[in-house]
């Protein structure tokens, strides 16, 4: 008697677009040779092994898959399983996860505050992408007058870790020599992409700062939410 | 009489092949004159590579001369690894500057030299640099030398530097979470408080 395969799940059900993850498909009735098919363009699945009710593998997602749900379906002998989802995560925000102070270091005879942001990497239906190796890179311009041109990688380190989160550190202006006798600012306003293997993808978060030698306000708009944090004193 | 003919042809190819030799090599090092530049000793490159750096991002806003703090350029990270191991016991001199500015640039390109021969400088910073900011920046450095390494460096740091920051910074490379904020957009934008 054959029996219908059956996906109970599959662990992870999300992965980040031009990676490979790897994956756990639980169920029954897989048989000893089944085959794993993805619906939608740009994933596909290699076997390392497994079993009649669990196969592992990787799902190597192309740099151009289609985002979101992709079906995976297990067929043997002829029959096949209902289909179950995994989604294809593309990155698509920066999410501030905390403002801190920090030392920026001025040459001596200048005056400057510092601060450090960490951001964790979001898909487009806001959950964190937690991957090694994704990195992240700005532009920014000073009271509106680019600093460098094209993009840099300004993470410490400059990927992301096995969280997905990355450190911006440390963040601010130096005044001077001399130092301002006033609380002098400067509007910073930074955009950023992210690279994925030796794909770029842009993300629409912008971070606006306005930096003081006494004080930082940081705004970040992540691309649905804005927020808002203060350190010290700001003009 | 054949004999000296022989022993003197002998002769006379040996000469031949050793003018050969010697005019091959003037040959090669002409030719490698023209299409190389000098070499640029490393200290040199190094100097200018924190030269560039330190006045990186700098500007006059209203009168007011300023350096935002800004991310080396992607030839600064071609250049100082270009310079390779010869660039660690001059950028680990910068670590003794007074300038902090010095400090936080040498430990930047000492990260992006990477690997185990960075370590010890690194963790120098991590047990005596004065600037709490400066060891975190070390120890996420370290975070990317081999483990066996560096493990030891940070769960020390994690368990006894003063500063609570770079304690939590220290415990947040050992045990990886996904921070508050990470789950969807509705989480807050934590401030911690300033500790210095």
């Amino acid at each position: 008697m054959r029996v219908k395969p059956k996906i109970t799940s599959i662990t992870p059900g999300r992965g980040l677009i031009g990676n490979q993850t790897s994956v756990t498909i639980d169920g029954r009735g897989f048989g000893s040779n089944p085959s794993v098919v993805i619906g939608g363009t740009g994933v596909t699945y290699s076997g390392s092994g497994g079993s009649a009710t669990q196969l592992t593998g990787n799902l190597n997602v192309a740099g151009n898959a289609t985002a979101g749900n992709h079906t995976v379906e297990v067929s043997n002998k002829g029959q096949k399983s209902k289909s179950v989802n995994f989604f294809v995560q593309v990155p698509s925000e920066f999410i501030p996860l905390n403002l801190a102070t920090a030392n920026l270091g001025c040459a001596p005879n200048t005056a400057g505050f510092g601060a450090q942001v960490s951001y964790q990497v979001a898909d487009q239906s806001g959950q964190a992408i937690t991957v090694i190796g994704m990195t992240p890179q700005e532009h920014f311009t000073v009271n509106g007058i680019p600093a460098f041109p094209g993009f840099r990688a300004f993470a410490t380190p400059p990927t992301t870790g096995a969280n997905g989160s990355f450190l911006d550190i440390p963040i601010g202006t130096c005044a001077g020599p001399p130092p301002p006798s006033f609380n002098f600012c400067v509007d910073v306003v930074q955009t950023f992409n992210i690279v994925v293997g030796s794909t770029t993808f842009p993300i629409p978060t912008v971070t606006t700062r306005r930096d003081c030698t006494q004080g930082m306000r940081v705004v970040v708009t992540t691309g649905t939410v804005s927020r808002t944090s203060s350190l010290g004193t700001v003009n | 009489m054949n004999r000296n003919l022989a022993h003197t042809t002998a002769a006379y190819r040996k000469v031949l092949s050793q003018l050969c030799v010697v005019a091959c090599s003037v040959i090669v090092v002409l030719a490698g004159g023209q299409n190389n530049k000098p070499a640029i000793p490393v200290r040199e490159r190094v100097a200018k590579i924190l030269r560039e750096r330190l006045s990186d991002g700098a500007g006059v806003v209203d009168g007011v001369r300023v350096q935002t703090r800004t991310p080396p350029a992607p030839e600064v990270r071609k250049e100082i690894r270009d310079c390779g191991n010869a660039a660690i016991p001059l950028l680990t001199n910068y670590l003794l500057s007074e300038n902090e500015n010095e400090r936080v640039i040498a430990v930047e390109l000492l990260g992006l030299l990477g690997g185990s021969r960075v370590v010890a400088p690194l963790k120098n910073v991590v047990e005596k640099d004065r600037s709490p900011t400066l060891r975190i920046v070390a120890l996420r450095w370290l975070s990317q030398t081999p483990s066996s390494l560096a493990s030891p460096i940070i769960r020390k740091a994690a368990r006894t530097d003063v500063d609570e920051n770079v304690r939590k910074a220290a415990r947040d490379i050992l045990e990886p979470s996904i921070g508050e904020g990470a789950s969807g957009s509705s989480a807050p934008f934590k401030v911690v408080p300033p500790p210095f």
